[in-house]
This record gives C-alpha cells, sequence and structure tokens, in this order.
C-alpha cells in the first residue's frame, strides 16, 4: 500500500533530514515509529500524510508515485489518509462538531448522516456535551480527542498519529488506542509516533527505529 | 437533543481587514465606472443626434428638378459612384424629402405646391474624397449646375471630439477595471497569506484547490456587490441630477443626459459585472497560489 524505497527529505536548501528510507507498510499493518527528539519522526510522518514530497528516492503510494501524481490525485489518497497531529492542527473557529464533520462534509456527505457520525463519535469520545464549544476553550486532551475524531471519522484506508496520547490521562489513552487497534482489525494501515514506552508494550506492533533520519526496523517491544 | 446545524465557512474570511478594503474599493471603481460609461453614452446621443457615427463623411448634392431628368440624374449617380474614396451614393426619395421637412412646415406639405429638389446624399470614406468644387465640376457636365453641401469642417471637429472622448472614456473603463482586479489579487493574496495554516489543514483533509478557492470567490463577491451597489446608485443620483440641470440650459450641442431604459439598464448592470469580475479574479490567484503548494 504505501512503498518507500531509497527516500530523502530535505526542507529546502538545508540539510536532508530523512536519508535512504526503504520501507514497506502492507495493507492493515500496524507500526510504531519511535526515536529520540529530531530523529525525523514529524518528517517521516509528513511525507506519509501528504504534507510533503520526497526530494529523491521512490514513494508510492496506493500504487501510484506521489512524485508524479497530479494535485487531484493527492487530494483524493488525503482523503483515505487520517491524521491526529501532535498539535491537534485544529480549526479555532469551528466548533468540535464541525471540525470531527470536516472530511465528511469534503466528500459531500449527506447532512443528516454527518450529524448522526460526528454525534455518535463525539459521544465515544467523550466530548458530546462539547459539540458547539471551539478549540480555544478546550483543555489539550479535549482537543486531542476532537483531533481522533476528525482523524477516524471518515474510516481512512491508513491512520497516522503523532503523540496521540500524549495529552490523556490512561484510561482515555487505552480507549483511544482499542480505537485505533480494533481499526487496525478491521484493514486500516495503522503508523503511530509515541515517545510512550507503554504503549507498544500494552498494544502489540513492530517497531520502526528512527536515529539521525536513518531508519530501521525493529521486533515489537 | 440534537438541532440542526447551519455549515460554516471554514476559511473565516469574513473577519478579515480585507471585509472593509474590498467594498470601499469596488465602490469607488464602479462610481468612476459609472460616471465614465454614462459620458460616454451621452457622447453617443450626441454622435446619433448629428448622424456622425461611424467612419463615413457625408455630402448631400442638390439640383434643380427642372435640369434633372430621370437620365441625368442615373448617369450623375452613376459618375459619383466612381469617383476615388465614395463609398455610398443614395438617391432621396421625395417622401424622404417631405418626412424631413415636415418638422419646419407642422405638416406634411403638398409636393405639388412645394418644388422639391433633387438630392443625392453621398458618402466617403475620408473627408479629402468630398471637396465641393470637384463634385461640381464634374456633375455640370453631366445635369449642369448643381450645389453641393459638404459636411461643415465644425461638424467634423464634433465628430474628432466625440471619438476621442470615447476612446478616453473606454481607456478609462479599462484602466479602473484593471486597477479592480489588481486590488482584488493582492487582496486575495493577503488572505491567503493569513489563512495559510487553515489552507493547510483543510487540504490534509481532503479539499480540493476549488472548494477553497470558492470559499474565497463567494467571499469576494458579495464584498464587491456590498460596495459595488451603493457606489452604482450614488453615481446614477449624480447622472440623474445633472441630467435635470442641463435640461436647463439652452446648449443644443451639450450631450444629451437621457437614456432609454437599454442604456440605464447597462449603467446599472456595473456593480454586477464589476462582482463577477471580482469573483473570477479571487478564483484565478486562489487556483495559481495554490497549484504552487505541494
Amino acid at each position: 500500500m504505501i512503498r518507500f524505497e531509497n527516500v530523502g527529505l530535505r526542507y529546502g536548501s538545508g540539510p536532508e533530514v530523512l536519508h535512504d528510507i526503504d520501507l514497506t507498510l502492507e495493507s492493515g499493518s500496524g507500526h510504531y515509529l519511535v526515536g529520540p527528539t529530531g530523529a525525523g519522526k514529524t518528517s517521516m510522518l509528513s511525507l506519509l500524510y501528504l504534507g510533503r514530497r520526497p526530494t529523491r528516492g521512490l514513494l508510492t503510494m496506493f500504487g501510484q508515485d506521489v512524485a508524479t501524481a497530479t494535485r487531484s490525485a493527492l487530494t483524493g489518497f488525503r482523503r483515505r489518509i487520517g491524521v491526529v497531529f501532535q498539535d491537534y492542527n485544529l480549526l479555532d473557529h469551528l466548533s468540535a462538531f464541525d471540525n470531527v464533520a470536516l472530511p465528511l462534509r469534503l466528500v459531500g456527505t449527506d447532512p443528516g448522516m454527518v450529524r448522526d457520525h460526528v454525534y455518535q463519535l463525539l459521544e465515544w469520545v467523550g466530548l458530546d456535551t462539547m459539540a458547539d464549544v471551539k478549540p480555544p476553550f478546550m483543555s489539550g486532551g479535549e482537543k486531542q480527542r476532537v483531533a481522533v475524531a476528525r482523524a477516524v471519522i471518515g474510516q481512512p484506508d491508513v491512520l497516522l498519529a503523532d503523540e496521540p496520547t500524549g495529552n490523556l490521562d490512561e484510561p482515555m489513552a487505552d480507549r483511544l488506542m482499542m480505537l485505533f487497534m480494533e481499526l487496525n482489525r478491521h484493514g486500516t494501515t495503522l503508523v503511530i509516533a509515541t515517545h510512550n514506552t507503554r504503549l507498544p508494550q500494552r498494544f502489540p506492533h513492530p517497531v520502526l527505529h528512527l536515529k539521525e533520519g536513518f531508519l530501521k526496523a525493529g521486533r515489537p517491544w | 437533543m440534537v438541532r440542526w446545524r447551519q455549515r460554516p465557512q471554514e476559511v473565516p474570511l469574513a473577519s478579515d481587514p480585507s471585509s472593509s478594503f474590498v467594498p470601499t474599493i469596488i465602490g469607488a471603481m464602479v462610481f468612476l465606472s459609472t460616471l465614465v460609461l454614462s459620458a460616454s453614452l451621452a457622447m453617443e446621443g450626441v454622435a446619433d443626434r448629428w448622424q456622425i457615427t461611424g467612419q463615413q463623411y457625408g455630402a448631400t448634392i442638390e439640383m434643380s428638378r427642372d435640369n434633372a431628368s430621370e437620365e441625368a440624374v442615373a448617369a450623375s449617380i452613376d459618375v459619383l459612384a466612381q469617383l476615388p474614396g465614395i463609398s455610398r451614393v443614395h438617391l432621396v426619395g421625395d417622401n424622404e424629402i417631405l418626412e424631413t421637412i415636415e418638422a419646419w412646415t407642422g405638416g406634411r406639405p403638398d409636393p405639388d405646391l412645394l418644388p422639391l429638389p433633387v438630392l443625392i446624399d453621398v458618402e466617403a470614406v475620408s473627408p479629402e474624397s468630398l471637396r465641393g468644387d470637384v463634385i461640381e465640376q464634374i456633375l455640370e457636365e453631366t445635369v449642369g449646375a448643381v450645389t453641393v453641401y459638404v459636411e461643415p469642417q465644425w461638424l467634423l471637429a464634433v465628430r474628432s471630439t466625440v471619438g476621442t472622448v470615447q476612446l478616453v472614456t473606454a481607456l478609462m473603463l479599462i484602466i479602473i477595471a484593471l486597477i479592480s482586479v489588481v486590488s482584488i489579487i493582492y487582496v486575495t493574496r493577503t488572505a491567503l497569506s493569513i489563512h495559510q495554516d487553515t489552507i493547510e489543514i483543510l487540504h490534509q483533509v481532503g479539499a480540493q484547490d476549488s472548494y477553497i478557492a470558492s470559499q474565497f470567490q463567494n467571499q469576494s463577491l458579495i464584498l464587491a456587490l456590498m460596495g459595488g451597489i451603493p457606489g452604482n446608485v450614488l453615481a446614477i443620483i449624480i447622472i440623474i441630477l445633472m441630467g435635470e440641470l442641463s435640461g436647463d440650459i439652452e446648449a443644443p450641442l451639450l450631450p444629451a443626459v437621457s437614456f432609454s431604459v437599454r442604456e440605464w439598464l447597462f449603467l446599472g448592470a456595473l456593480p454586477v459585472v464589476a462582482a463577477l469580475v471580482a469573483m473570477v479574479a479571487a478564483r484565478v490567484t486562489v487556483i495559481t497560489s495554490l497549484g504552487r503548494m505541494p
């Protein structure tokens, strides 16, 4: 489903931050992406969610070379990818409801269906009473749950999460991880970047180690 | 209790500083263009009044009916048609002559009581082709003495002035349109810069460029109408007041400020045209700018 061959990434004319990445993510697989701060985890995720194109090498996604794909094709790919960003990336002027509804509205889902799905998911993450609250009036944990709800509402083929449990208490973190695992069991490819050593132990999956821009595959923790 | 929700604007353009700038600039531009266009239409009215539209120059040849047999008139027409630069030769019928002089006689005169001359209208592509003395000399051999009334010099000056004014107003309209388009491009680029983070998030959740562009174009359309309509109304009030004032002045050459329904509609459509131009300019700017993103 996703294949990296000798991929490198640099920002502008700066030094290369990812080097010679070779990786294949099969459909329905699950991986943790770990590494120290500055190792390139966020850069690696930005390639995966198509925020950037590689500066060298071959990155294919859903069978198509990302470097040569049209903008319209990239939009189609992005709709199949759900992302939980470390800093949430919510739209501050929209309510929790409207933030979560965004992916469905962009593909023209019926408003009644949007309403039902969004309320269902907000209830699941424990925010059904905060549907009209905007992100600036939410705690970090609440924003994170909204971000998770937005990432999964479109039932994506690929789910990428950057420290998805960073601001959550243990019961809520476990609850969200169980949701991720459930999606993974139903075929969603999962990549979770984390510093939390407890997650791979509790929810085992292969680990990808990033160090100074180089990637090493590892065993489950 | 689940309640109905109105879909919000994902890019919060309504709170931008441009929300006040665009109506002001478009309002001013529509105000100016309405005045300029009305001046152009008024000059067209002057041209129509003096029948000096187009690029033709005219002369009328009068000959006595006693001297002009049908054969002689036909021969004259042939001779005139073959002169260099002459584009049209037209024998003015008696009915046409009678209709023309009705305004002075107060009714249709009896052609038996009023001796009518034979009149031939001639049109040429340049004033040099219409030298009265030359035409008189040529026709003297065919039908004897004739009188040639060439379009007077002052009418040529009016024609030249009308043409110049219309050219200047057209240039002014183009400049006004360009200023409007450049302003919209500037405002749109500023808004793109302000909302870059929002646009990146929208892209990441799967928004097409055209979807994002539609939010900018709709906002431009609304803001341009908000400015354009008052600007247009104000200009039309001024035009009507000027029309009232000019009606009190005895100056036959002043442009008439009374427009036909079609011309008023034309003037009234300017805010819509400006809004559509603003909309297209915003859309093209957004699509072009987003095309440069990864």
